[in-house]
């Protein structure tokens, strides 16, 4: 009995159709990687708390709640690669119709989900502290706010298709899409001179360049958040493939239940 | 007088508010893991009774 719920639900088959249901992937390699990835990953994310709180100095005029902006910015730029991630498995997805990829394209969004949550709940608090307000009228706020409802519509959305395929190919199209609230809350917003949400990286509208002028080890924070991040992204997204996979896997054995009893 | 307006100036005591944000960074992070993880055991306690079926 515990036979199947013991087997690794992703098995490989390359023979299996395009429009088949998953059963296999050679993209993601052994749950023992997986593993050391995971364990990497927390030592990571310890060492970019030690850097957010320990390593880079006191911010002056705003304290220790300028603190958050590591993780507040960390969290954002995994985010806005996990919806790029989802733009690409749709556009592969179109092009070879093999449903892995709207699974990779499906986790990604709701990876992203997570860690925009995690940007879109922790920067009032810091607005509120260093702004007095939680939340303004502000381009990049409101955008990043409809960044947030567009994807939660994308998985909301592809619960109400019971079709796979055309599921899949929603998801795809969907995907590609809602990608341009990313570029708009992250480049778009740029060119608005009344913003003023700072850009972290490169100019502004009101500015014409950085608004950010950081200590030499408030940057190196920065950068290590960045960096955590991308791992905390590729670790969250490999398990939710895999939980996608074998969600998948445990259908197809529902499916050949049931038709068997048919029969 | 440039040295008399730094030393004049306090850094506000804003802990709190550092906390709550890292609170809200961590607990979503962990709501998502344990969703994960829930999801995971859902689904195998689905293939056992599968199976049970099956032996049935």
């Amino acid at each position: 009995m515990a036979s199947i719920a013991a087997q690794p639900p992703i098995q490989s088959d390359s023979s299996a159709g395009p429009n088949q249901p998953v059963r296999s992937s050679n993209l993601f390699s052994s749950p023992l990687t997986l593993r050391l990835l995971t364990y990497f990953t927390v030592l990571m994310l310890g060492a970019a708390a030690y850097m957010a709180f320990i390593y880079a100095p006191l911010e002056r005029s705003m304290g220790a709640v300028q603190r958050i902006f590591y993780f507040h910015v960390g969290a954002a730029w995994a985010g806005a690669l996990s919806f790029l991630i989802t733009a690409l498995a749709g556009v592969v997805y179109l092009a070879t119709k093999n449903r892995k990829w709207d699974t990779v394209a499906e986790s990604s969004v709701e990876v992203g989900l997570a860690l925009l949550t995690m940007t879109l709940l922790s920067g009032p608090v810091w607005a509120a502290s260093a702004w007095g307000q939680a939340w303004t009228l502000d381009p990049k706020l409101n955008s990043a706010a409809v960044m947030w409802l567009s994807y939660a519509a994308y998985l909301m959305l592809r619960q109400g298709i019971e079709d796979p395929v055309k599921r899949a190919r929603f998801g795809a199209v969907y995907g590609l899409i809602a990608f341009s609230s990313v570029i708009m809350t992250y480049f778009g917003v740029r060119f608005i001179d009344t913003a003023i949400h700072p850009n972290v990286m490169g100019p502004s509208a009101s500015t014409g360049s950085g608004d950010f002028g950081m200590a030499p080890r408030m940057l190196q924070a920065m950068i290590f958040s960045f960096i955590t991040f991308s791992f905390v992204l590729a670790t969250l997204l490999w398990h939710r493939i895999r939980l996608g996979l074998f969600k998948q896997h445990v259908e197809q054995v529902k499916i050949a239940k049931f038709s068997q009893e048919a029969f | 007088m440039l040295t008399e307006m730094i030393q004049q100036f306090t850094t506000p005591n804003t802990v709190p508010d550092m906390l709550l944000g890292y609170a809200f960074i961590f607990g979503t992070g962990l709501f998502y893991i344990a969703s994960l993880m829930m999801r995971r055991r859902s689904l195998q306690r689905d293939l056992v009774v599968l199976e049970q079926i099956d032996d049935e």
